[in-house]
């Protein structure tokens, strides 16, 4: 009798392990269906979001936008009480003169502004130690798809500079380009761009900036450039009292300018 | 049949590591909420690099189909918070992981582009990313604790409950 009961138990036991192990592999099997299925969907989601955002953008930011705000603001108070004339941004007695040659629909041109540059100007130029200069080389827009709207574009920061505020201009462009070899450079796009700056008279500039002589303006740069052989943007001259210094091509931090400028001080 | 509820003696697994992730989020979500206050404000973020910061809040990147990245962040970490301020049960664990890879896989491909095609590097959005991949990282850990140990207060199932015994044969 009690060995019956005996086997009785051992059976029951036996079943017992059977059905918790095939539960258990059941259990496992739905935990990596569901991990597997998580997984899958966050990847999906993922690519798709990846997908949007390299397929969207390629236009500049309208006027309006937080991001064109932003940039407007960041602009003024970069240049608020610093001296402009022409396409000369800092006072006229400053002994060094650094002169940048650039397209501004140039990506790196636009990296130079937002770095190395951004510093120049709020410390060098501020200070009246460096005058800084614009002169305008085709680059980047000649690759694209309508190079013909270089002296356009040009000219129209130098519309802004027959008002002493070319450096907004410019420095606006470069903060808000769209995509490189795209169309994004239309009337729309300039005449926001003006309007954006505080103190600049819209009708005047509208006026300006197809005037023959601006757009002769930007021809002579690019003359100037190419007899001196550059045809990199941005490619930074640094004068001095002491002479030239080596020209500086492509983007740099604001140590090789720093050094640049003593060289020649 | 009757079940019975058994008490995994021992504090929940992983109860530490969840607490040190709410923290993470919390933080995640100061940033994001931070970084959609100013795209909203126009305002330009605070930064120690310069206009790095400003060079990526204004770059084409910073939207996804005109959603501001930052928004999407914000309401990405406010999910991830509420799935571990929620009753902790595998589902759960199991979205907080769902939802940390997206912002992983994410915040990776905008690093990416930071690096590779903007430039510059927003220390808000690094450390946003950091802040990620260390969830995701203890969303893993979490999941892999609850799978390997026994969850508490689950009922235990009786596999046997209702059926008949077999007669055992006679040696």
């Amino acid at each position: 009798m009690a060995s019956r009961t005996k086997q009785k138990e051992e059976a029951r036991a036996r079943r017992l392990a059977e059905e918790q192990a095939r539960s258990e592999r059941e259990r496992r099997a739905r935990r990596l269906q569901m991990l597997g299925g998580v997984v899958i969907a966050a990847v999906v989601v993922v690519a798709v979001a990846i997908a949007i955002s390299a397929s969207g953008g390629g236009g500049a930011p309208p006027p309006n936008s937080p991001s064109a705000r932003a940039a407007a603001s960041a602009v003024t108070g970069l240049l608020t009480g610093v001296p402009q004339s022409g396409t000369t941004l800092g006072s006229p007695s400053a002994k060094v003169t650094v002169t940048e040659y650039g397209d501004l629909e140039c990506p790196i041109c636009r990296d130079f502004a937002l770095g190395a540059e951004n510093n120049l100007i709020s410390g060098d130029v501020r200070s009246g130690k460096v005058k800084l200069v614009y002169r305008s080389l085709e680059t980047a827009t000649g690759n694209g798809p309508d190079p013909s709207v270089f002296g356009t574009q040009q000219a129209a920061a130098y519309a802004a500079g027959l008002q002493q505020h070319a450096w907004d201009y410019i420095l606006l462009f470069y903060h808000e380009q769209g995509s490189e070899g795209t169309s994004y450079v239309t009337p729309s796009y300039l005449q926001g761009l003006a309007k954006q700056i505080p103190g600049l008279g819209y009708a005047t500039w509208a006026t300006d900036r197809t005037s023959p002589t601006l757009l002769a303006q930007v021809t002579a740069d690019q003359q100037a450039a190419a007899s001196k052989g550059f045809n990199s943007t941005p490619t930074i001259v640094v004068q001095g009292p002491k002479g030239q210094a080596q020209p500086i091509i492509g983007n740099t931090d604001y140590g090789t300018l720093e050094s640049a400028i003593k060289s020649v001080s | 049949m009757s079940s019975s509820r058994v008490r995994t003696p021992g504090r929940t697994p992983g109860g530490g590591l969840r607490r040190v992730m709410i923290a993470l989020a919390i933080i995640g979500l100061g940033v994001a909420t931070y970084l959609t206050y100013v795209h909203y404000a126009g305002i330009k973020p605070a930064c120690t690099a310069g206009q790095s910061c400003i060079k990526v809040q204004t770059s084409q990147w910073s939207k996804l189909d005109g959603i501001p990245v930052a928004l999407l962040g914000l309401i990405g970490y406010i999910g991830i918070l509420a799935t571990l301020l929620a009753p902790d049960r595998e589902e759960v664990r199991l979205a907080t992981l769902g939802l940390t890879l997206i912002g992983f896989g994410f915040s990776a491909y905008l690093t990416y582009r930071e690096l590779f095609s903007i430039h510059a590097v927003c220390e808000w959005c690094a450390s946003s990313a950091v802040i990620m991949t260390l969830l995701l990282a203890g969303s893993v850990t979490r999941y892999l604790l609850g799978a390997l140990r026994p969850w508490p207060d689950q009922p235990a199932e009786d596999p046997l409950a209702g059926r008949q015994e077999e007669p055992v044969l006679p040696a």
